[in-house]
């Protein structure tokens, strides 16, 4: 009976956290905002006109046709009208919105938890950097360098793998409620950019930027394995991954127009990569959005940004359901335990 | 079919002459969790059946019609109810213990009641519930409280690629009741 009590505090309190389940700028789900789509759609708008590439549709026989199905639902979810883009702009955008939420899913449910956890919590170094955050082996102020080092190896990865395709056409695994995992056809080159797109927007939510140079330079790196483990020391894992940071909501208002603009340039950047054959646009890209600022902390309060740092210390991530460090159950898990309790007392009368 | 069959088989070796022993069944049901590979943990389903079940009194065999539906809560893409599936099959059940306790089980099409974003509505593919213990209680003589604590419910729409299958487990709740 107690093991059962224990699933059952385990699966509430990962119910009634989801949105610490569901890291960095949120997805859209039903239980988070699409703060990636809204982003990437965003960014697209400004970019599409300027778009000349040769794009490979898919063939119109009915079994090629879901990508469209599940194009117009996330196309609609971002805020697009799908009659205002033709064809070839509709596959793209579909293509890029798929590829910008895979990173938070890779194609499975975001309550499957199980995944979901070992999706996030990925030890090696890149599964951190994937999403714009300090991998466990980077500590102190250098632990700040390298992971900025992580994030722009990350984000060349996906930009070279989006312009060295030969089969532009692939299939990716979207997730669909009560059809589980289903596969659809995208755009090779705008799918690996989705995906780069989403390590560039979650280094505006994952870092501590430098406000004097509208959010241009990277001071501070935030830490989600260590903090999420309970594990993080602040001074040597760097500060600790923030929920409020996550939103694109008012609150982040000035960081999400910089993550749209940074976004926007990265279209570009592919753009001319792909039409130059070089990639001299993506180091310019990365030595402008990715120049790291040391000596910024606590002491010199953060070099002048300590807006920033309050936001991310009003709701830092930590354990789920225990505080492995402390030993101690987070408040929102021993209000659980309490109607638990008085339930169990209930019964007994 | 096998359940009507079997029903009417015990009926003609009743030998009685009373009007036929038909019986309604009016239940509710409710899943929360899922232990799919690959899917959400939680499954929310919710909704409500009929059944009208040939049983004459004193057997142990019976065979019924079923008919539910079963809505869906959406949790992973957007947050909603949605009106799920309707589900239509036939059923065999027996009685254990002086009617105490009911094993049934039901085979039957299941159809979409609205428009998913890859299907149409109507689709239709296969439905399966097994109901290895319901626990009954008299109300009256002729009506039994029943509650199923756990069945198992496969409910499958959409049969061509990609499939809509779902494994429900659910708790149901329950009268029957005696029309003659």
């Amino acid at each position: 009976m107690s093991a059962r009590i224990f699933v059952l505090v385990a699966v509430l309190a990962c119910g009634l956290s989801l949105s610490s389940v569901a890291r960095a700028y949120t997805i859209g789900t039903g239980f988070t905002e699409g703060c990636h789509e809204r982003i990437t759609a965003g960014a697209f708008r400004e970019f599409v006109g300027l778009l000349e590439v040769p794009v490979t549709l898919p063939d119109e026989d009915e079994e090629d046709q879901d990508w469209k199905r599940v194009g117009q639902f996330l196309v609609r979810a971002a805020g697009i009208d799908r009659e205002t883009l033709t064809e070839t702009e509709f596959f793209i955008l579909h293509s890029l919105l798929a590829g910008v939420r895979s990173p938070d899913t890779a194609g499975h449910s975001v309550l499957n938890l199980d995944r979901a956890r070992s999706l996030h919590t990925d030890p090696a170094p890149v599964g951190q950097y994937e999403h714009s955050l300090r991998a466990t082996t980077d500590d102190f102020e250098e632990g700040n360098r390298s992971a900025v080092d992580g994030m722009r190896a990350v984000i060349a990865a996906e930009l070279t793998e989006s312009l060295l395709l030969d089969d532009d056409l692939i299939e990716v695994s979207v997730f669909f409620d009560f059809y589980g995992t289903v596969e659809v056809d995208v755009w090779a080159p705008a799918y690996h950019l989705g995906r780069a797109a989403h390590a560039v927007q979650d280094s505006f939510s994952h870092t501590i930027r430098d406000e004097a140079d509208d959010f241009h330079s990277v001071l501070q790196v935030l830490n989600f394995a260590e903090a999420v483990a309970g594990t993080l020391r602040e001074d040597r894992d760097g500060l600790a991954h923030s929920t409020v940071l996550d939103s694109c909501d008012a609150e982040t208002e000035a960081v999400v127009a910089a993550a749209q603009l940074a976004t926007q340039q990265l279209f570009l950047t592919a753009g001319e990569a792909r039409a130059t054959g070089t990639t001299e646009s993506i180091d310019r890209f990365l030595d402008d959005w990715y120049g790291f600022r040391p000596g910024c902390h606590a002491d010199n309060e953060y070099c002048g940004n300590l807006h920033q740092v309050e936001i991310a210390r009003a709701s830092p991530t930590g354990p789920y359901l225990c505080n492995a460090a402390h030993g101690a159950l987070r408040p929102k898990s021993l209000l659980l335990l309490l109607v638990l309790f008085i339930a169990g007392c209930r019964r007994r009368r | 079919m096998f359940g009507v069959a079997a029903a009417l088989l015990c009926a003609s070796t009743s030998g009685r002459a009373e009007p036929p022993p038909l019986r309604l069944g009016l239940e509710v049901h409710a899943s929360f969790l899922s232990n799919q590979t690959d899917r959400s943990l939680l499954n929310v389903t919710f909704g409500g059946g009929v059944r009208l079940g040939y049983r004459p009194d004193g057997a142990r065999f019976g065979g019924f019609l079923f008919f539910e539906q079963n809505a869906w809560y959406a949790t992973d893409l957007f947050r909603g109810v949605v009106p799920g599936v309707r589900n239509l099959g036939l059923g065999l059940e027996r009685l254990w213990r002086g009617e105490l306790v009911r094993t049934s089980m039901v085979l039957g099409i299941s159809m979409l009641a609205y428009d998913t974003e890859l299907d149409r509505k109507r689709t239709t593919g296969l439905y399966f519930d097994i109901r290895p213990a319901t626990l009954r209680w008299h109300v009256t003589r002729r009506t039994v409280f029943e509650l199923t604590p756990l069945h198992l419910v496969v409910v499958a729409p959409v049969m061509h690629e990609p499939r809509l299958v779902t494994a429900q487990y659910r708790t149901t709740l329950g009268l029957e009741m005696l029309l003659r």
